[in-house]
Formats: C-alpha cells, structure tokens, sequence
C-alpha cells in the first residue's frame, strides 16, 4: 500500500540541493514560473511523477484563457503576478495582529471566538492548536482502516492509492483555475475509506490546519470504496482573513459502489478574496454524494460542485446557500451529469443579495443518450433584500432520453411585506423580524449542520441583518 | 455495409509515444504508438468534442487537450473525467512498414 | 432560375442592395446599407458557434439567399379597410404612412435578435408587410396573412393607441434559406394578438425575429406556432417600455424526424408595473430536437413588476432531444418573478388515468399531447386563429403512441 518516496533524495537537482525545507533558504516571492514549481515540489520531497505533473499543469495555466461567460470585471482585477504562490509557516508568523481589518476583529468579538482561534483566523498564527484533539480521533481512525490526513503527507506515505486516483476526476486541462492548483497546491485533505466502513463523526480539516492547508490552493481527494460511509467538512463561518488575495483550490471526491460521501463547506472568507475553487465528485452504481455549501463571505466566488454519475442508480444532492452583501459576488451553482440509467439528482439554492451584493446561479443537468428513469429536480430561490443588489440565473439543462423525469424551478423575489409585518406584530422590531425570516429563508440548509455551525451561522446572519437595517 | 481496410499511413511517421491525426472518408482517427504498437481511435473526444489526437500520450492514455479527459487507447475506456462516454476504436493491422485501419462502411 | 447564393464579393452584393434602394426614401436606404455592414461583420455560425453547438447541421447550406421579394395573401373584413384598417404591401405603405414605418423600423433594440440573418433580412427585403390600426380602432374580424414565397418577409405592425386587433401571420415558403424581421408597436392601451404560424417545408432552414414594443397599458398576447422546416430559429423579444404594460407570450412545437427547432425568448422589463407571463411547449417525436433559451430581465428602475416563464417539452420519440436554458436578470428587488422548465415523457400516471377510462395506451397518449397543445390554444383564446393549428398537427398526432 504505501510506498516511501525515496526517490527525491538520490535525484541530481537543478537546484544542487538534496535535504530537508530547513536547510534550504527559500524566499517566497510574488509570480509563478517554473523555478518556484520547481522548488514547491522538491521541498516537499515529492516523487518525480508528481513534479512533471506540476510542470505540465503551469503551462497549461499558462495557455487558457480567462472564462469568458465569467464576472470578468472582477476576475479581470487579479493580477497574477502579484501573489504569493507557496508560503511556509514561518512566513505565514511574520504577519501582527495589527494589520488584520477592524470589521474583522469587531466580527470575532461580537460572534465570541476565542483568543487563539482569532489569531489563526486573522491569519496571524500559523497552526492552530487542536492537535490533542486531532490526536485522539486519529487513533479511532487507525482501529478502522480509515486513513485521514492532509494531502502532502498521504501522497508520501500512499502514493500507489493517490497515484491510482489523483486527477481523474479533475485534470488540470479542465479549467484555468484548476490547471493553476495543479501547479502550486499544498495542503488540503487526503482520506481514504476502506470499503463497508462507516465513519460516524464527521471528519474536520480544522483538526490539523496549519498556514498552508487553509490556504491558498488546497488539493483535497477523498476516496470511499464500495459500502463506505463519510461525511467531511470544511471552513468555519467566522470570517477569515487572508493577505493571499487568490484562492484556488480543487477537490475530488471518488465514490465507489454503493459508498456514500457528504462534503460539507463553509466559506467565510473577507471581502478581499477571490475563492475559485473546482469541486467534483464521480458516483459509481449506487453511491451517493452530497454537497452541502455555504457560501458567505470573499470578493468573488466561483463554485459550482457537481456530480458526474456513472454507475446505475447513482445520486447526487447540492444543497447551497449563497450571501452577497456590497462589494460581494458569489456566483455559484451546480453541474449534474447523468451518464447512466435510474440517476437521481437534487439541487437546492438558496441566495441572499443585500446591499448591493450580487448573487449568480449557474447550472447544468445533462441527461446523456440511452440514460433512462432519471430524475433531476432543481430549485433556486433568491431573495433580494434591497433595490441596490442583484440576483442572476442561468441554469441549462441538456436531455437526450426520453424517459426521464427533469424539472427546474426558481423565484426572485423580496421580503415579503405582509411576512414582515406578521412577525413584526408579535413584538419584534425590524431587524429581529428580518433575521428571523433570513433565518427560516436559509433553514433547509442550517439543519444540515453540525449544530456548532449552525449556532454561529444563525449568529452571523443577525450581525448582518443589523447592518442592513435602521 | 462491409467493412473497408484503409492503408492510412506509414509505421514510420509514428514513432512511440507520438500520435498522428488520418481521415478515413468522413471519420477523422488517431493513430496513437504504445509500446512500439499502434493503436486507432476517433480523433473526436466524447465530452466536448476536442481534437485528442492533438494531445499527449502518456503510456497507452491519451489526454484531451480541451478539458484533459483521458482515454486508454487500447479498449477506449475513459480514465479521466469530464468524458464519460468512451471512445470508439478501431481495428488496426500492420504489414510490410504500413498501417492499416478497418472502419464501417 | 437557380439559386444564385450571395457570394462574399462586397461589390455584388452591394450592387443588389443598392437596386433594391433606388426608389426608397434616404432613411431607408441608409438602415439597409448598415444593416447589411452589421451582416458583413459577423461570420456564418455553424457547430462551434456559441449557441449553435447541440444543433444538428449536417448537409445544411446555411448561406444567405439572394433576396426573392415576399410574396403573400391576406383577408380582412371589408368594412374594417372601409374603417381605416390597412394592409398593404411594406414599401407601397411608404407612400402614405412613411413617419409610422419609420419609427418602428428605426427602434434600437435591446436584445439578441441582431444576429446575421436578422442584418440580411433588414437590408435586403423586398415588398414586405404592412399592417396599421389607426387610433381608437377596433378590428371586427381577425387580419390573416399568408406567405407564400420569398426569402426575407419584413413585417410591420402598428397598433395606434387604443386599437385592438388580431393578427395571424402564417408561413409557408419553400426556400433553402429564409429570413424575416417583425416589428410589432403597440400603442398606448391598444391590444394586440398576434399569431406568427411557421409551416414551411420541410427542407428550409427558416430564421424570424419577432420584436415587440409596448407602450404604457398595452396589452399583447402572442403566439408562436412552429411545425414545419428542417431547421427553425426564432428570436422572439418583446419590450415592456411603458408602465402598466401586459404581455403573454405562447409557444407551441411539434417536431418529427429531425427536425431542429431553436427558440430564444426575451421578456424585457423597462418600466414600472408591468407583467410578463410565458409559456412554450414543444412536442418531440423521433429524433428531432429542441433548444429553448428564455431571457428575463428586470431592470434597476422597473420596479412592481411580475414576469413568469415556463418551458415544458414533452419527449415522444426514443432519440428526441431537449435542451433548455431559462435564465434570470433582476436588478430590481420589489419585484416577483418565477420560471420553470420540465422535460419528460407522456406522464404514468395521466396515461393510467386514461386506460382506466377506456381508452387503449395509444389513444390516451394522442389524447394527453392533444390536452398538452390545447393549454396554449386556449390562453390565446382566439377559435377562428387556433382551431386551424389543431387541424395542422393532426395528422402528426395520429403517429403518436404509447411507447
């Protein structure tokens, strides 16, 4: 199963150097080129086949074009010459407290996150120290077979699995942003589920972040074989600030048959941050993947998690929330491809624009030849809190077989005036009736939630609703 | 309809691990060297309709240059998304330094 | 004589325009000349076209024709043109009605319909169609056109304030390529249906562009009946300019073998309380194929405004296809809108409803797509238009089964 990347330490390098990060002196510096991929994949010790990987992937970046039917008055601000691509822990511990944003720290101490959280969420610490908890959920894991650690230490330790799996269901050809992970990732999950084994708490990258895997260009793989069970969740609704103005990361979820995978998010990034992140999963015969996405912070989002279902009687749910205040676009959706016959697939958005934020939803459900007895049902309702902000759809469906069952559906609309004045006449004010029926506009989604998350979700979304009104 | 054998190119012109795009009637193929054999498949990928004879071979996969689907050029096969249908291959015979394609009439 | 395409020589095809123009007003002459630079300026799509890639075109030659003047039948009730209704030829109306052709043929308009079939059409037309309702006019019998030949049917409508009149525009031509361009205004409070019927050959590729403005209180009720044709695509647009403005736009397709049918809508919002409601349906046996792309938008200041949007597509042959794409753009908030799109078979448990009454699988399908078309019928409410239409697919739902 897992074989030792030896093969670093033999290789003659370009760069005349052989051992350990610390011995080497790398600066991290802005822009990207092949020296720094280079460097990224030797300091990691990572074997040879993951560094053309690498190399391959840049020029791919390098090659595509923006897309076009994108937001490109925001995407057409980021200029990649300016960013840091790859930065170690110990650069990520330079930063003070000071140059984190006010509304931030305001946020923290209105939501109650204690002390040491807020320096890791301020992007001032690099680790987060939940290792004693880390620590005793790994043992739990070990007695069943579950591997369950970041990304860079499971290609190490097992790299014929990662190798087997890595890419296939994101190659990096198949977006700009993708190709650009493929280069540069560092951190992101890699877990890997035997088959028949239920994994019965819900795994968290929270445990074992540290400056790198919260970061910029995550690669996560989760592998579920036939029978297994694994929920997965990622983010926090505190706001999050990084100096690192570009996120890019790519996660792959392989279920194999009869194996079920929930992926559970939620993004809460400052308002500087452009978070484009290509997340897909591939469902063998009767396996089920669910999203659940929470898109509440960041610049500009692009997310659009889907399910390619191959296998018969696969099924695919996304169930999204989307909050855009001024300033803000989340433009996120959903892909379901149905690639065999009796497939289901359910999508759920819901979306918020306030302020003039901007919320888009962007869709596909593709029924290919020969696929009889799927069922696809796709509900968006977006609800726009002003007359400054915006909401878009633009779903598409693609059927070609007939005996299926596709049905789309989706509103715009505002507060209701007589759902306010309802709530509003039994005692509250406005604020405490907006949040309130927020609250209930986003519920199908919350009471998927750890009940912590949900806690704070529902907190948030008071503290933004304060803002709004009066 | 029977089928027709096609003399479409010379071993030569392929060497391993390289890929040579033919058109037989209407049917653009890949001709594609795998360990020192040669193997035919549409030059059309599955998902998006790609040139994958202009892409890369790695071993018996080759990659679509358009969205990076793969396909295993040998039984056609898909190894990577965004393809999920595979590609159609065809029978090839080499004789005398030529490459022989037999497609449907 | 045979077909003489229009070759890419700026200077023959200038010539023609140029023919066409000599004894037109300057005005004229100068739309034509820009639109037919708008024509030159965009390349023939094909497959790799956006919006063109699921159309199966195959051995279709897509080239724009030399222009064929349209040629048409029309019947209006006699006391009506005693009345001051008039329908006449487009370019002999240039005689007496030149400032109301003008305004409509020179409105700017927001949508897609400016595509390179639209950009011919505008610039090389020849005859065309007039039809006007003058202020406070109220047609007693509905107006019925029928093209029978010609290569870019230009159409004009203008409904003056306060009129009311129907209107049923039915294609029939046989050539390899048509396009047409209808404008349809709407004056204030006037009220306004208008049935646009393509049943062309079954070998022509057809274009239509239907524009409609709405002024304040409007009121307009279209239909789109598409049944014939080997490729079809239509634009049809329709702009909410004046507050209170009402507009129901209806679709019906009944597609067989392989045929192609391509409709785009737009429901454009641009003024205060006004209401758009949509609803097209399209029926599809064999291996034909569908495409419907549906535009609403609301725009920052049209606030107090209703737009709804349905698409349902009934799959009836094994290889039929469908594809639908209803998209949303609201910048308003105080503002309801809502759309849907469904794809599927003839429904169980409807079909099991219909056995349990008797009828044999087959009769209870025909009988569920008859009900499926008859929805549209009657929400345009017009017999004496849409009893015909029934009468045209017909025969097409006698090939209707169960399976």
């Amino acid at each position: 199963m897992a074989t030792q990347a030896k093969t670093l330490v033999d290789k003659d390098y370009k760069y005349g150097f052989r051992d350990q990060t610390d011995s080497y002196a790398f600066k991290a510096r802005k822009g990207i080129d092949h020296d720094i991929v280079e460097q990224i994949s030797l300091m990691k010790k990572e074997p040879q086949w993951m560094r053309d990987f690498r190399h391959r992937s840049l020029d791919i970046f390098f090659a595509k074009p923006l897309p076009p039917w994108a937001d490109l008055e925001a995407l057409g601000q980021i200029n990649f010459d300016d960013i840091y691509y790859y930065m170690r822990a110990s650069d990520v511990e330079g930063k003070t407290w000071e140059e984190v944003p006010e509304d931030i720290k305001r946020t923290f101490d209105r939501l109650g996150i204690p002390e040491a959280e807020r320096k890791f969420l301020g992007g001032v610490t690099a680790q987060y120290d939940s290792e004693v908890v880390y620590h005793s959920i790994r043992k739990d894991l070990e007695a069943l077979g579950v591997l369950f650690g970041d990304m860079d230490t499971g290609l190490r330790e097992h790299e014929d699995i990662v190798r087997e799996h890595f890419a296939t269901v994101i190659p990096p050809a198949d977006n700009k942003f993708s190709a650009l992970n493929s280069a540069v990732w560092s951190g992101g999950s890699f877990i890997w589920v035997p088959p028949g084994v239920h994994v019965d708490i819900p795994l968290q990258a929270y445990f074992r972040i540290n400056a790198e895997s919260m970061g910029q260009f995550e690669r996560t793989l989760i592998i579920a074989e036939p029978g297994s069970f694994v929920h997965y969740i990622e983010g926090c609704t505190a706001p999050t600030y990084s100096s690192n103005s570009l996120h890019s990361a790519v996660v792959e979820l392989i279920a194999k048959e009869g194996a079920h995978i929930r992926y559970t998010t939620i993004q809460n990034w400052y308002k500087n941050i452009y978070n484009l992140v290509t997340k897909r999963a591939i469902a063998h015969k009767n396996a089920h993947v669910e999203w659940v996405d929470g898109n509440i912070g960041s610049r500009l989002t692009m997310k659009y998690p889907s399910v390619y279902m191959v296998g018969e009687g696969a099924r695919g749910d996304v169930l999204s929330i989307a909050y855009a205040s001024e300033g803000m676009h989340q433009d996120a959706g959903s892909k379901m491809v149905h690639a065999a016959p009796n497939t289901t697939s359910i999508i759920t958005s819901k979306s918020v624009s306030k302020g003039g934020g901007r919320t888009s939803y962007r869709g596909l459900v593709k029924v290919y030849e020969g696929c009889d007895g799927v069922k696809s049902n796709v509900r968006c309702d977006a609800l726009l809190m002003d007359p400054e902000s915006r909401s878009d759809t633009y779903p598409t469906m693609e059927i070609d077989a007939k005996n299926v069952r596709i049905e789309h559906e989706a509103t715009v609309s505002k507060v209701g005036e007589e759902q306010l004045f309802y709530v509003m006449s039994r005692g509250m004010t406005e604020v405490e009736a907006t949040t309130m029926i927020v609250n209930g506009f986003f519920e199908p989604f919350v009471k998927e939630l750890p009940m912590e998350y949900a806690v704070e979700l529902n907190r948030l979304i008071a503290l933004e609703m304060e803002g709004s009104v009066g | 309809m029977s089928p027709q054998t096609v003399d479409v190119a010379s071993v030569d012109e392929i060497p391993e691990g390289k890929v040579k795009t033919v058109t037989v009637d209407s049917l653009r193929i890949a001709l594609c060297n795998y360990g020192g054999n040669i193997y035919a498949i549409d030059d059309i990928c599955t998902h998006d309709g790609g040139p994958l004879g202009q892409g890369e071979l790695e071993g018996k996969e080759i990659e679509c240059p358009r969205h990076g689907a793969r396909f295993d050029v040998i039984t056609g096969q898909v190894k990577a998304l965004p393809a999920v249908r595979p590609v159609r291959t065809y029978p090839v015979h080499v004789s005398d330094g030529r490459i022989f394609v037999e497609t449907p009439s | 004589m045979a077909d003489s395409i229009l070759t890419p020589q700026a200077q023959i095809e200038r010539g023609l325009i140029d023919q066409i123009l000599k004894d037109e007003p300057d005005w004229l002459g100068d739309l034509r000349r820009s639109a037919f630079m708008r024509y030159e300026a965009l390349p023939q799509p094909d497959e790799k076209t956006p919006g063109w890639r699921r159309l199966s075109l195959a051995g279709i030659d897509l080239r724009a024709p030399t222009p064929v003047p349209t040629a048409f039948d029309f019947w209006a009730a006699d006391a009506d043109i005693k009345r001051g209704l008039v329908v006449c030829s487009l370019v002999k109306a240039l005689g007496t009605h030149e400032d109301a052709i003008r305004e409509a043929i020179s409105m700017e308009h927001h949508g897609k319909s400016v595509g390179r079939y639209a950009a011919i059409a505008e610039a090389a037309w020849q005859n065309g169609i007039f039809v006007f309702a003058p202020e406070g006019f109220e047609a007693s019998e509905p107006i019925r056109i029928d093209v029978t030949a010609g290569t870019y049917p230009r159409v004009v409508i203008v409904a003056r304030a306060k009129s009311k009149l129907t209107v049923a525009e039915t294609h029939r031509e046989s050539e390899r390529v048509s396009a047409g361009v209808v404008d349809v205004i709407c004056g204030e409070a006037s009220a306004v249906h208008y049935a646009h019927v393509q049943d062309c050959a079954k070998t022509s590729s057809v274009f239509s562009h239907q524009r409609a403005t709405m002024a304040r209180d409007s009121k307009l009720v279209s239909l789109n009946f598409g049944i014939g044709g080997r490729l079809a695509r239509s634009d049809v647009e329709v702009e909410l300019r004046g507050e209170g403005a009402e507009s129901d736009m209806l679709g019906l397709i009944f597609a067989e073998d392989r045929q192609e049918f391509d409709y785009r809508t737009l429901q454009g919002h641009r003024s205060p309380h006004t209401r758009s409601d949509l609803l097209f349906k399209a029926a599809l046996d064999d291996r034909s194929h569908s495409s419907y792309t549906g535009v609403i938008v609301i725009d920052r200041g049209a606030q107090r405004s209703d737009a709804y949007q349905a698409n349902r597509n009934l799959l009836l042959g094994e290889g039929a296809r469908a594809d639908t794409e209803p998209m949303l753009e609201i910048e308003a908030d105080d503002v309801r809108c809502t759309h849907g799109a469904t794809v599927g078979p003839v429904d169980e448990e409807q079909l099991f409803y219909t056995e349990t009454r008797g009828l044999s699988p087959d009769e209870g399908a025909r009988l569920i797509v008859e009900g499926f078309f008859q929805e549209v019928f009657q929400k345009f409410g017009r017999p004496s238009v849409t009893e015909p239409l029934s009468g045209m697919f017909a025969p097409h739902l006698g090939r209707v089964g169960a399976s």
